[in-house]
């Protein structure tokens, strides 16, 4: 699959971009009350390293989705664990870092696609209900009750 | 237990980006096998209960681009009715 030195590079990216944003986390902490210019420079710069973060996170996803044909069903689950991680990661500074923009009223396409990457992996890890849990749901479980009844199925999974 | 799939299901299907089709058969294909092996579904299929729901269960296609599957429980069988990303559970439901 040839994919060795590229999951390293990723790897490497990762660990480092995490770095950073703890860097920029606890600096951001300090600085609020002390030097509040500093602090919004900071928290702009936490915003940069969160999305990043969150790249690197979408670019391991993408390298899963790709190479999965061709892994061993271990490795994969293996890698796909590390990926679920890393984003548990992101999430958590991502959200810290949101949190933090929207108290000083920051804005722009950096905290638009900041406030993207924190609903999509929010709803991915933590919160099912925010996709599901509407009425129209009801109306859904209402019908597939009906198609279970009238027996409307044939054999297969989704996709197969 | 069984694994069966609505005709509505595969409109849904059919829809889909190509990437997004290969990702789905490659993910029911590890739902199946694990099924006939009678063991715990493995991990990156996440497959869970919907919060709420007694016998609707959901399994990710793909996490990275927010595509879902899901499926009501029966005694005997697991009956897929809906595949999808978030815009496009708005656009049936919302």
């Amino acid at each position: 699959m040839g994919g060795l030195s590229e999951l390293q590079t990723i790897d490497f990216q990762s660990r480092g971009a995490i770095a950073e944003a703890v860097l920029a986390q606890h600096a951001s902490r300090k600085s609020r009350v002390d030097d509040p210019g500093s602090y919004r420079k900071t928290v702009g710069r936490y915003v940069e390293w969160s999305l990043r973060l969150f790249e690197v996170v979408m670019d391991q996803g993408r390298y899963l989705d790709r190479h999965e044909p061709v892994m061993d069903d271990a490795v994969y689950e293996e890698q796909h664990a590390d990926f679920v991680d890393r984003a548990e990661v992101a999430l958590e500074f991502g959200e810290d870092a949101l949190k933090r923009v929207l108290e000083l009223g920051l804005s722009g396409d950096e905290v638009r696609q900041l406030k993207e990457y924190v609903d999509h992996w929010m709803m991915e890890l933590r919160d099912p209900d925010s996709f599901y849990g509407t009425e129209a749901l009801a109306a859904f479980v209402e019908e597939t009750k009906r198609a279970v009844e009238e027996d409307e199925f044939v054999e297969g999974a989704f996709g197969r | 237990m069984r694994s069966e799939v609505h005709r509505d299901f595969w409109r849904l299907y059919n829809a889909l980006p190509e990437h997004i089709r290969l990702k789905a058969g490659s993910q029911a294909q590890k739902f199946l096998e694990d099924l006939a092996a009678g063991v715990e579904f493995r991990k990156s299929l996440r497959f869970k209960k919907l919060q709420g729901y007694i016998d609707h269960y959901e399994a990710t296609v793909s996490m990275n681009d927010g595509y879902r599957a899901v499926c009501v429980r029966t005694p005997d069988s697991y009956k897929w009715v809906w595949i999808g990303d978030k815009a496009a559970f708005a656009r049936k439901f919302g």
